[in-house]
């Protein structure tokens, strides 16, 4: 169990406890602590990236902060096409440069083709930012962790088997799972992990996920017919909030006591 | 998309329940989102225009389960090559690559039949007289937008498809006047805009209840211009949201001859013209895929004659040439399926995700570079939970107030464009101090609060990964071992920023470079994490009550035994959270101090003093039964 830790010194805290008088307090000499935690989505992005370091994944970490060019065009994900609706933007009000807070954290594929030759296992937590109305289960500010694998041989068996073995690491070896067809313009077959607890209850979608289009691969600066790719994103609030059972995901950024102090 | 299991058993054979049905579109990608009664509910992703119909929507069933499709029932209709009634001129061939229509003569216009009516309802469209209904009915069931002018309002009977020019006047159905930007595909009658193509019809030549003669006109036109149009303008409909996704170039004279039948079914009517004007041809494609691609893509084991049977299921005509298929995509697809890619996922999708084997990735032989600032973030973390931090994670918007109180320029600052649910400019945080400041605001039922956060700060010059102190008291000395002066800043209520944020102890803040502590925490070990086991509880909107209580227990009495003892007693008492502990001589060896903030909470309503104190009792006798010593 992540418990608190123990460790340093205090000489000023002044706290009235219930019944204690403070002169006794102040003429001991104390060895004295507060119990300090993480931040529950810390320790998911820190169990998530231990999982992914443990089977050959680095990590790499992005700005928040991202061009139209390295967060879309990128990603073909094209200026004049409904499926830029589906991440609505914050763009920063600046007319000259198209900068906007990055909406996923597959944004780090347009940095990795400079400065890196495949093959590569890349794990990328970080902030991102969607313009949308807040409330129970949505927020303009969450956590995402995505995750790519590029290399000779590469496929979507892979895929499936990296996914599945790591949401049971999760959630537990008895969850149902399931994989099933879905649309990003970054990969193609693009696939959803669904999770379900109970045989009765609902499906639930966890994570996105594909082989990395060979666009993509190309705008990278690889070659396509040589190097493939597998590619999976998730939202570490959603997963947080299905695995605590959290009814609302706005906990996160409040930072309220009584939330932080259970984990 | 709403669909209605019984207008889909026109098209095919369904013999399963709607909780199967849905099942098998989720199987192939579009999501079934909600099974209410005979209707499904699904989500189309936009990339499958073709989906948007009951027809496509058939089309993709009788591919899963391998069945013939039925045709919808059609009258037969002989469509000339060009209009003999309207004098037709498109400027934009490009864009409109072909025109096709009915002129038809009809006795009255009246409702609709039951029948339709509530076809149309079951899909959440408003029923509204016997031709639009017929447009939407079509719309909804073979996915090309169909749209009704009152053909005597056709000034000169001329149609002139172009482009607007700037600032161009047209006032739609919907009675809404837009001044059009250039660039935005109308049609002009003699003098006038009688149409915003693809989008909405103009008032002025509309159907209403007077209409004799009708024009059905069915225009197939691009998919980018359409989405420019639909974003300048700020109007979406459910013809726009077709067209955005793509419209089937092929299905143009089916459309009409099924609206004629409908209509000659529920009316009397006559139909006068049908024509048909191709501009430009459909986008032909023919995709090689070899046998190779499709094994290394989807890592199993498949026959060409497989192969071929999932392409053709799904309208693909597949030529083969040794190992490679040339795949020809039909007109209905011509938007999405681009790439060797698009059709293995073709395969893939009718194969079964489910059937995919699950192989697990190889061992790998590449040499792992560690991440510096994750690993530096990790050990900085650590390194202040070990002091008892409690990290937080603040939001990265601020009110420009809020940054003028820590005297930064707006005009050095980044900000964000309106959202969705806050009109007020947002500027990214310059500095975490106001953020936390916020946290201590919040819990100032706490205590003593000792929190940290990392993260980005911003300015416009640059984004940087920051750490983050906040302390109750005046920490300054204690902080000067690790960050210079310029680096502490101890605000007390007096502070501008704390009046505002009705901060009202003093806090001491430290931000410094992430990097600045490099050095510092050298030698922290960063350790394995796993999750803490948690019973959540949601806290209430009320301000808790916090009593705190120390005591002297065997050091190896554990603090999850204190806590349980303690909150069993009474489900008011929502978090027993061990925040201190200290060794002492006086305390007698392997003795030590541990102590907890007792926090109520209760979700009805405020916990009263008085419920508290009797609750209280209890705790005191509770832990002095089991022979813990209560300090003070």
């Amino acid at each position: 169990m992540v418990d608190g830790h123990i460790g340093g010194l205090d000489f000023s805290s002044t706290r009235t406890f219930l019944s204690i008088k403070p002169v006794l307090f102040i003429k001991r000499l104390i060895f004295q602590v507060m119990i300090g935690r993480y931040h529950p989505l810390t320790q998911f992005i820190q169990t998530i990236t231990a999982y992914f370091i443990g089977i050959g994944f680095e990590v790499m970490e992005g700005p928040e902060i991202e061009t139209e060019q390295n967060n879309f065009d990128f990603l073909e994900v094209p200026a004049d096409h409904p499926v830029r609706d589906v991440q609505d933007t914050f763009w920063l009000a600046q007319p000259a440069n198209s900068l906007l807070l990055r909406t996923h954290t597959t944004a780090i594929q347009a940095h990795l083709g400079h400065n890196r030759q495949p093959p590569m296992r890349i794990i990328t937590p970080g902030r991102v930012f969607r313009n949308e109305a807040t409330d129970a289960t949505h927020q303009s500010q969450l956590y995402q962790i995505d995750g790519l694998v590029i290399d000779q041989e590469v496929s979507l068996a892979n895929l499936v088997a990296t996914l599945e073995s790591f949401l049971k690491y999760l959630f537990g070896k008895e969850v149902g799972l399931r994989f099933v067809p879905h649309h990003y313009p970054f990969v193609e077959p693009g696939m959803d992990a669904h999770i379900k607890w109970a045989p009765k209850g609902r499906w639930l979608e966890v994570l996105g996920s594909g082989m990395m289009h060979p666009e993509v691969i190309k705008n990278m600066g690889y070659d396509p017919e040589t190097w493939r790719g597998l590619a999976f994103g998730m939202g570490v609030d959603r997963l947080m909030l299905l695995y605590y059972g959290i009814d609302d995901i706005r906990h996160s950024l409040q930072n309220d006591f009584r939330f932080l102090r259970q984990f | 998309m709403k669909l209605p299991i019984s207008w889909l058993k026109e098209f095919i054979n369904v013999d399963k329940t709607p909780p199967q049905i849905g099942d098998i579109f989720t199987m192939l990608g579009l999501e079934a989102e909600l099974v209410e009664g005979e209707v499904i509910d699904l989500e189309i992703t936009p990339n499958r225009g073709d989906a948007l119909s009951i027809y496509g929507l058939a089309r993709e069933y009788a591919a899963a389960t391998n069945q013939r499709l039925l045709s919808p029932e059609t009258n037969q209709v002989e469509f000339l090559n060009e209009s003999s009634l309207l004098k037709i001129i498109n400027q934009v061939p490009a864009l409109l690559t072909r025109l096709s229509g009915l002129v038809i003569s009809i006795d009255e216009i009246k409702p609709s039949s039951e029948k339709i009516q509530r076809r149309l309802q079951s899909v959440g469209i408003r029923p509204i007289n016997n031709i639009v209904d017929i447009t939407n009915y079509v719309m909804i069931e073979l996915g090309l937008p169909l749209h009704a002018f009152d053909f005597d309002q056709i000034k000169n009977s001329t149609m002139v498809f172009r482009l607007s020019h700037d600032r161009e006047l047209i006032r739609t159905i919907d009675e809404r006047t837009y001044h059009l930007p250039a660039g935005i595909i109308v049609v002009e009658d003699q003098n006038r805009l009688i149409d915003l193509v693809g989008i909405m019809g103009a008032a002025n030549s509309s159907i209403r209840p007077q209409t004799k003669r009708v024009l059905l006109h069915c225009p197939i036109i691009n998919s980018t211009i359409i989405r420019k149009t639909t974003q300048q303008l700020g109007i979406m409909t459910d013809a726009a949201y077709r067209y955005e996704r793509l419209v089937d170039w092929g299905l143009a004279q089916s459309t009409l001859k099924r609206a004629w039948y409908l209509i000659d079914k529920e009316s009397s009517a006559q139909l006068v013209e049908a024509f048909d004007h191709i501009y430009q041809p459909s986008l032909q494609r023919t995709i090689p895929v070899t046998m190779a691609e499709i094994h290394k893509t989807l890592g199993i084991q498949i026959s060409a004659d497989e192969v071929g049977d999932y392409v053709t299921r799904l309208g693909f005509t597949a030529t083969r040439k040794k190992t490679t298929s040339h795949v020809q995509v039909p007109s209905w697809r011509i938007g999405d399926v681009k790439y060797p890619a698009d059709v293995i996922e073709e395969i893939a999708r009718l194969y079964g995700y489910d059937k995919i084997p699950k192989t697990p990735l190889p061992k790998t032989k590449v040499k792992i570079q560690v991440d510096d600032s994750f690993t530096l973030k990790s050990k900085v973390s650590k390194w202040l939970v070990g002091q008892g931090f409690q990290e937080v994670l603040t939001p990265t918007f601020v009110s420009e107030q809020e940054i003028k109180l820590l005297d930064y320029k707006p005009g050095s600052q980044h900000s964000v464009q309106s959202s969705a649910d806050n009109p007020d400019t947002r500027y990214l945080r310059p500095s975490m101090v106001i953020t936390l400041a916020k946290v201590f605001v919040r819990n100032n039922w706490y205590g003593q609060l000792k929190i940290f956060e990392i993260g980005e700060t911003f300015a416009k010059k640059n984004e940087q990964t920051k750490v983050c102190i906040a302390q109750t008291g005046h920490q300054k000395k204690y902080w000067l071992q690790y960050v210079p002066q310029s680096e502490i800043q101890v605000i007390s209520s007096d502070h501008p920023l704390a009046k505002h944020l009705k901060l009202r102890t003093t806090v001491t803040f430290v931000e410094t470079d992430l990097e600045a502590l490099r050095e510092q925490v050298k030698r922290v070990e960063t350790s394995e994490s796993t999750l803490t086991k948690v019973n959540y509880r949601p806290y209430s909107r009320f301000t808790p009550v916090v009593r705190d209580i120390a005591l002297i227990v065997d050091q190896s009495t554990s603090t999850e035994e204190i806590r349980q003892t303690i909150a069993s007693i009474d489900e008011r008492i929502f978090l027993v959270d061990f925040f201190d502990e200290f060794k002492s001589d006086k305390f007698g060896p392997s003795q030590l101090s541990r102590t907890f903030h007792v926090i109520f909470d209760n979700p009805k309503s405020p916990t009263l003093e008085s419920v508290i104190d009797k609750i209280w009792q209890q705790v005191v006798k509770s832990v002095q039964e089991r022979g813990w010593v209560i300090r003070g």
